[in-house]
């Protein structure tokens, strides 16, 4: 008898503590908590979770709203294309700064050379992924950031087939005949980010690019509306001063370096890179992609179990 | 009101106030934080056979003795429970650390990496503990404590795709056995065999198929998991090794002899080997081009080239998923690969 009643009251208390954590969580007063479960979940493979651990008091509308998108709908900016940083050329200073924030630790490289700067891609292109510490060494390069989009189903993506377009070296690696939420750099050294056809970047003589987002800051100005919609997590980021220098950044999270190491959002990013003097800036893959070599060196910890994810596509910085 | 159920429901109120009070500390701590198709994957180059002199393993465990992805390291575990990494390339140990619980198995994640299985005795049976360790900044993380397993549990395998990021871990004891996946997510999950007793496993580089081998009616037999399906490759047969997406298993006879090897390559079956004469199931090894080596008294005889490579006297042989290494008390390792 003593015994059913310690299960009822177990079973009980157990049914007491899901039911007020949903309704703390989702209808409480914790707000920057619930944005970041639901952001979380939506950034996963589990969204279909959210409605149920929600009780169903969670709309569909509201999740939907959560969903990531690479395009921002910051623009582009005619300002940026149109910048020549070629007296740059001679300028191979690299400096290599850290940051701490509450939830997360950034890794920031300046390159005050941005045409320095070259997409790498996979050698195994179409079959499997390569490490950004693979595809440093290969290219005999100093520096090197994970990039861009590529094909993941189910998270268990090779790393093989980049999604979008993609130029490597002049070359169009991946092509696309719709726009694409692109990241590049045009033959005089501007970094551009926005929404661009392949075109539109050949005309614009860009010799590198990859596909992904959103834009973190245009003009100068972050266009991140509240913390970006994409929660907590390990990032990596590209920007570029008004003195041409490249900002390479990557952020720990998902817990890797103690329980409040949850990541960065998207408009931390955003004000980090602004705060380095960012006046174009995007948003590159992150998670367990998150990666960045410098001297021949991992400097960040990724969060997969195996280390280095294998990648598609990278930011190198060539010698 | 009776008092029993007055006492029930005060101890009610009572637990149900301490879980809000845990509840609104969990939740305002973190509020604080937060607010504001046929794919071929080229094997790294293998066939090196290296001996090494001094290797004594913790326990006189093989499962303490792995061999790096491009078969450059060596990495064993100690009798005083320290890790240590030989470079091949130099004999010279590059990387030592010692170890916080007893170790009793580990694997290589590429050339820099390595999983750790350690473990220590807890009430009533063991814990069994998971970790990484980078070789090149001595890192340690832990993966995961596995709790309130028996006395007998301990870690069979961990196999890895570094290319889907999928990680599967077996733990098993004498009677029972459990596999755990972990995502790239780091998200664990439990795989679901059906309360199958498995021995063994491997997983393809690229498709995510988990292969496993289990023991069921005092028969081995190799099964593949896909896309939460359970399937029989094959009964009365041994895992050997996954090459890139392929397979190879042995197929025993009846006095539990391997007599060929048969080959399960993108759902495709067929037999790729036979041997020359039954073998003992732990005397054959696949090697990464997908030669069969059959141990014969003290020599190694790779049955395609027909070469021989010399075993050291004595020795006991260790086949694992990249290497096979001979070893003997005197801390003589060949490491065939």
């Amino acid at each position: 008898m003593r015994l059913l009643r310690l299960s009822l009251l177990l079973l009980l208390v157990g049914l007491y503590t899901f039911v007020s954590s949903s309704l703390l969580i989702f209808h409480g007063p914790f707000s920057g908590l619930r944005e970041y479960i639901i952001d979380s979940f939506t950034t996963s493979r589990h969204g279909y979770l959210l409605r149920p651990l929600s009780l169903f008091t969670l709309s569909q509308k509201v999740i939907d709203e959560h969903n990531p998108n690479l395009s921002a709908g910051a623009g582009r900016s005619s300002e940026q294309e149109s910048r020549d940083f070629r007296s740059l050329s001679g300028d191979n200073r690299i400096e290599y700064k850290t940051y701490t924030g509450k939830t997360f630790t950034a890794q920031i490289l300046l390159v005050h050379n941005p045409l320095r700067l070259q997409v790498a891609v996979t050698g195994r292109l179409g079959d499997v992924g390569e490490s950004v510490s693979d595809m440093v060494q290969e290219h005999h390069a100093v520096a090197g950031v994970n990039g861009g989009a590529f094909q993941d189903v189910g998270w268990h993506g090779t790393g093989g087939v980049p999604l979008g377009i993609t130029i490597s070296n002049g070359k169009v690696v991946q092509a696309s005949s719709n726009q694409q939420s692109v990241i590049g750099l045009t033959a005089q050294g501007a970094l551009i980010v926005g929404d661009y056809t392949l075109d539109q970047l050949e005309a614009l003589h860009v010799t590198n690019a990859l596909t992904f987002g959103p834009v973190l800051i245009q003009d100068g100005k972050v266009v991140v509306q509240g913390d970006g919609g994409w929660g907590y997590a390990p990032r990596t980021a590209i920007g570029q001063t008004a003195d041409g220098t490249i900002i390479l950044m990557v952020t720990d999270g998902r817990f890797v370096h103690g329980p409040g190491n949850v990541g960065a959002s998207l408009a931390e990013v955003a004000q980090l890179m602004q705060s380095y003097g960012a006046v174009v800036a995007a948003n590159l893959d992150g998670g367990s992609s998150s990666t960045m070599v410098y001297n021949g060196k991992l400097i960040n910890d990724p969060t997969d179990i195996l280390g280095e994810r294998k990648v598609a596509t990278a930011w190198i910085v060539t010698r | 009101m009776k008092k029993r159920t007055r006492r029930f429901i005060a101890l009610l109120v009572v637990a149900c106030g301490m879980v809000t009070v845990a509840e609104l500390a969990v939740f305002s701590h973190y509020e604080s934080l937060l607010g504001g198709g046929s794919v071929t994957v080229s094997a790294p180059p293998q066939k090196t056979v290296q001996s090494l002199k001094n290797i004594h393993p913790l326990n006189q465990n093989p499962a303490l003795m792995a061999v790096s992805e491009s078969t450059d390291k060596f990495a064993y575990v100690d009798e005083n429970n320290t890790l240590h990494v030989i470079d091949l390339t130099t004999n010279q140990d590059v990387f030592t650390k010692a170890l916080n619980h007893t170790a009793v198995a580990i694997t290589w994640i590429g050339d820099d990496s390595i999983f750790v299985g350690t473990e220590e005795p807890a009430a009533g049976g063991k814990t069994l503990y998971l970790s990484t360790i980078s070789v090149a900044s001595g890192q340690i993380r832990l993966v995961h404590a596995y709790q309130g397993f028996s006395s007998s549990a301990r870690f069979r395998a961990i196999t890895y795709s570094p290319y889907t990021n999928d990680v599967y871990v077996l733990i098993a004891g004498n009677t029972n056995s459990l596999v755990y996946h972990f995502d790239t997510m780091s998200d664990m999950s439990q795989v679901s065999l059906g309360g199958r007793y498995v021995t063994d496993e491997a997983v393809t580089q690229t498709t995510n198929v988990l292969y496993v081998q289990d023991r069921a009616n005092g028969v081995p037999n190799v099964l593949k998991y896909s896309k939460g399906t359970v399937e029989l490759v094959h009964t009365n047969s041994c895992l050997y090794r996954v090459v890139n997406d392929a397979l190879y298993f042995g197929v025993l006879d009846n006095q539990g002899n391997v007599i060929r090897i048969d080959k399960d390559e993108n759902g495709q079956l067929s037999v790729y080997y036979t041997l020359t004469a039954p073998t003992s199931p732990d005397k054959v090894f696949v090697n990464g081009d997908g030669h069969i080596l059959v141990a014969n008294g003290d020599s190694l005889l790779d049955e395609q080239t027909h070469k021989t490579i010399q075993l050291p006297q004595n020795s006991q042989l260790s086949v694992q998923a990249n290497a096979c290494l001979a070893w003997t008390k005197d801390g003589t390792v060949l490491v065939v690969s």
